[in-house]
């Protein structure tokens, strides 16, 4: 089946949509999937993880919810809470691809953790650090060589 | 729908290009299951735990939230509930165990055993991340007080789905962007975004043929939401400035006036509106209010509202009875000549 948004590549995901007031699917490409919104980043990373080797020794299963490696890759979310722990190791590398950092900043349960106050552009200078890896790892020096230019004016002095 | 006033009733802050804005915040309760592993009984005991928070007496937000469930309602209801943007589509899917729990306007709601346990969302008119973080946040403390969220120091509150880790908050603003559409840069503008982390996609559905798009942060772990919310506020500013260049120029030619004048004609006359014409033109009357192109026609403030009425399931709940389809755009039709059309004896 082709995917319902470009009509060029074959469909891998069904989405629901309403349309004219039906809740109905649509078929589209990975590509598409990822443009419109829908994609599930998590599952891809996860598949490409096992293409890489990395599969569990033996059927290791969360002690708390009972999901194995692979049910969290097909339904590409994981099982409970504890499985964060139990499958640390494998969803480290998939956490820092998505989000750059694997340290939580922000707000907690108990509020004890004080808010620094965080200098104006920190945010957009850590996404900007990780696109720079990102690029170098993909080999795209040129784009590379633009953020590298783009950090360098936001660490001296922003002038906004 | 109830008598009170919604929500996007109101016009807010550059209302002429940013349409609402929504934040929402992922939770799960500690020691259980994610909801895709749960039992029927265990999302019932959740529902049930969530309920008696909501209800606790003691809590500020105690009796302000009507509980829906999913599976008592009609598909049209159900439908209806996603046209208004309370819910998603995958949400009304699969109804079983579910609930929306909201309040009357139906600007803060709590969307239970969806992806997460609960989403905690806040919605308002215009801009105004500020206004809709500071109200889902208050919601999720007080809520905190009557139950346990999972939580990591590490990895944050922790989610079915990891792309939503730490902070769990994604803040989304629905953008009406004509004149980046019509001068074809969204592509490359929709690349930039991407690469600093942030997202800009066309609407779903009806909302493609009316030049809707959202904005919405996409990483969530390793950044606080004041500084995911302020990321998001200064490239959105960014994005209403080329947005209000781009329509200087277009709306300088005759054939885009042409276009808005057009529509205005349509939307104050025809007898029979179907949903895609409708959108279409409700895409160019809301470039010509916000460019105050006309006087004394279609309000800014009245758009939204007649959108959420316009769309097929909520304009048949409206009607109160079920229609075909050339019943529906005749009601259609009715609906928005009655609060767009030339006042009776003014015309
Ligand atoms: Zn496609
Ligand atoms: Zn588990």
């Amino acid at each position: 089946m082709k995917c319902q948004a470009c009509g060029k590549h074959a469909a891998v995901t069904h989405v629901k949509t309403i349309t004219n007031g039906e809740l109905s699917e649509y078929f589209l490409c990975a590509e598409c999937a990822r443009r419109l919104g829908y994609g599930n980043l998590f599952a891809e990373l996860g598949h490409s993880l096992n293409l890489l080797g990395f599969q569990p020794e033996a059927e290791e299963r969360c002690p708390c919810c009972g999901a194995a490696w692979k049910d969290i890759v097909r339904a590409g979310r994981v099982g409970c809470p504890e499985c964060y722990r139990t499958f640390y190791d494998r969803l480290l590398p998939a956490v820092q691809r998505m989000h750059g950092s694997v340290r939580h900043q922000g707000k907690t349960p108990d509020g004890s953790l004080p808010r620094a106050p965080e200098p104006a552009g920190k945010g957009l200078l850590l996404v900007k650090r990780r696109q720079l890896r990102e690029a170098i790892d993909a080999e795209k020096f040129e784009d590379a060589a633009v953020l590298r230019d783009e950090i360098r004016a936001l660490e001296g002095g922003r002038d906004e | 729908m109830s008598e009170k006033k919604k929500w996007f009733e109101y016009a807010g802050d550059d209302s002429d290009v940013i349409v609402s804005t929504r934040v929402s915040l992922s939770r799960n309760l500690k020691g259980r299951p994610f909801v895709w592993r749960m039992r029927a009984e265990e999302r019932e005991e959740v529902l049930e735990e969530i309920l008696a928070a909501v209800g606790n007496e003691r809590l500020s937000v105690a009796g302000l939230f009507a509980c829906t469930r999913m599976e008592s309602l009609t598909k049209t209801q159900a439908v209806s509930l996603a046209e208004r943007g309370l819910v998603t589509p995958e949400f009304i899917a699969k109804r079983e165990g579910k609930a929306l729990l909201s309040c009357e306007d139906e600007s803060v709601s709590i969307a239970v055993n969806g992806n997460d346990h609960l989403l905690l969302c806040a919605m308002r008119p215009g801009l105004d991340l500020d206004g809709a973080s500071a109200a889902a946040d208050t919601l999720e403390s007080v809520l905190s007080r009557a139950v346990s969220f999972a939580f990591d120091r590490e990895f944050g509150y922790l989610t079915a789905d990891p792309a939503n880790l730490g902070t769990g908050m994604h803040a989304e603003l629905t953008m009406h962007l004509p004149g980046l559409a019509w001068g074809g840069s969204l592509p490359r503008l929709a690349a930039n975004l991407a690469g600093l982390g942030l997202s800009l996609r066309e609407g779903a559905g009806a909302e493609a043929n009316a030049g809707l798009y959202r904005l919405s942060n996409r990483v969530t772990l390793g950044i606080s939401e004041q500084t995911a919310t302020a990321n998001l506020k200064s490239m959105a500013y960014q994005v209403v400035m080329q947005e209000r260049a781009a329509r200087e120029t277009l709306c300088a030619s005759v054939e885009c006036q042409d276009r808005v004048f057009r529509a205005l004609g349509v939307v104050q006359n025809a007898r029979l509106l179907p949903l895609s014409e409708f959108m279409e033109c409700f895409s160019n009357v809301r470039l010509g209010a916000a460019q105050q192109l006309y006087k004394g026609g279609p309000a800014l403030d009245t758009m939204a509202s007649v959108m959420a009425k316009a769309q097929p399931a909520t304009l048949t709940l409206l009607m109160g009875k079920t229609m075909t389809a050339s019943e529906r755009d005749a009601a259609r039709a009715s609906l928005v000549r009655s609060a767009w059309g030339p006042k009776e004896g003014s015309a």
